[in-house]
């Protein structure tokens, strides 16, 4: 399963990446804000993904209504990590159709349980 | 019409002219003082006496409250003019049009400069992690199952936790960022609250006190970059002692 890590922070993806590839997923590729991510969805077909909110000049939860809306890739897993944590964001995300939500700082474990819950692995 | 008893010069010259001494009309000589009665005036002026008195002791009571009041204004102007100048005081202790270094940018670029440190320092963390995994993945193919195996499977494990631990650096980032905006917006309101006096107001006021810690008459300014204007690098450095 090919997965799209998408964080304006470099650090953040390298991070998402390695505990991946620990977790035992190592087709991964990685995207830079909602925009590259959104074309790089349009290109190739992914199995998920892992997107963090904040982000400039589409933020995830801007990204994650484009892909909603788009009949091709509306049926596309999407777990949010992000450091937002308020209740109305949540909500707010769930409602937009995010399949899980893991709020930072997160560890592995908690990373493989979303995953598979979203996937059913 | 002219009721006065007094004659006009010209009529005076006119009866002369004429011939005749100036006449004043009948009902003017008519109007001769009556005569008073004989002995004292006898006049009751108690009562506008008592209302003279009563008109005095009104005035009295609202010339000494008007004192007192204005008293009072004065002392609250006083007071407020010296708030405000309070305030002028350390508003350009803030930000004084003469000072040369300007706090805000300061504080800003230093916390740029943490998330820049932590970001590098975050990446040699990882790089040096994905090192170790490389070497944890080489002896666990190379090695028999067993105890030693076993050990490096802990070793993966342990670099599992660098990874995530490495979380600190996005989070911590966010943080100052949040910061450095907080500040950004105060800094805008200081400017706008200054924008409403006179900059050579400010300019007149004392420069304020640095923060900047010293060491006898050195200043201490802690990390920063030898880029930065006044830092000397450790190649420089080294020259120095050479």
């Amino acid at each position: 399963m090919k997965i799209l890590v998408v964080d304006d922070y470099a650090t953040m993806r390298r991070i998402v990446r390695n505990l991946l590839t620990q977790i035992g997923y190592t087709d991964i590729d990685e995207a830079g804000d909602g925009v590259s991510a959104l074309a790089k969805l349009r290109e190739s077909k992914f199995g998920l993904i892992i997107s963090d909110w904040n982000m400039e000049p589409m933020t995830g939860l801007q990204l994650l209504k484009e892909i909603r809306a788009d009949a091709k890739l509306a049926a596309t897993p999407f777990i949010m990590v992000t450091a937002e944590s308020k209740t109305e964001n949540v909500i707010a995300a769930k409602q937009a159709g995010v399949n899980n939500y893991i709020v930072k700082p997160f560890n592995a474990d908690t990373l493989k349980q979303k995953i598979q819950a979203v996937i059913g692995g | 019409m002219r009721n006065s008893s007094k004659p006009f010069m010209a009529e005076i010259q006119k009866a002369r002219r004429n011939g005749h001494p100036f006449q004043a009309p009948a009902d003017e000589a008519a109007a001769a003082p009556v005569a008073l009665p004989a002995g004292p005036l006898q006049v009751d002026h108690s009562e506008v006496m008592r209302a003279i008195d009563h008109l005095g002791a009104k005035l009295d009571r609202f010339l000494t409250m008007d004192a007192q009041q204005i008293e009072h204004i004065q002392v609250e102007i006083a007071d407020i003019s010296g708030r405000i100048k309070a305030t002028k005081v350390e508003m350009a202790a803030i930000r004084h049009p003469l000072a040369g270094d300007d706090k805000f940018q300061q504080a800003s670029q230093e916390l740029s400069a943490v998330v820049s440190a932590t970001e590098a320092a975050t990446n040699t963390i990882m790089a040096c992690a994905e090192e170790l995994e490389e070497v944890v993945h080489e002896l666990k193919s190379s090695l028999p199952e067993g105890y030693h195996n076993d050990r490096v499977n802990d070793m993966n494990e342990i670099i599992v936790r660098i990874y995530e631990a490495c979380n600190f650096q996005d989070l911590t980032g966010q943080r100052i960022t949040k910061v450095v905006r907080a500040l950004t917006f105060i800094e805008e309101r200081v400017d706008a609250m200054m924008g409403h006096w006179n900059k050579r107001e400010f300019e007149a006021m004392p420069l304020p006190p640095t923060v900047t810690k010293m060491d006898e008459s050195l200043e201490l300014h802690g990390p920063g970059d030898h880029q930065e204007m006044g830092n000397i690098s450790q190649a420089d450095i080294d020259a120095l002692f050479a």
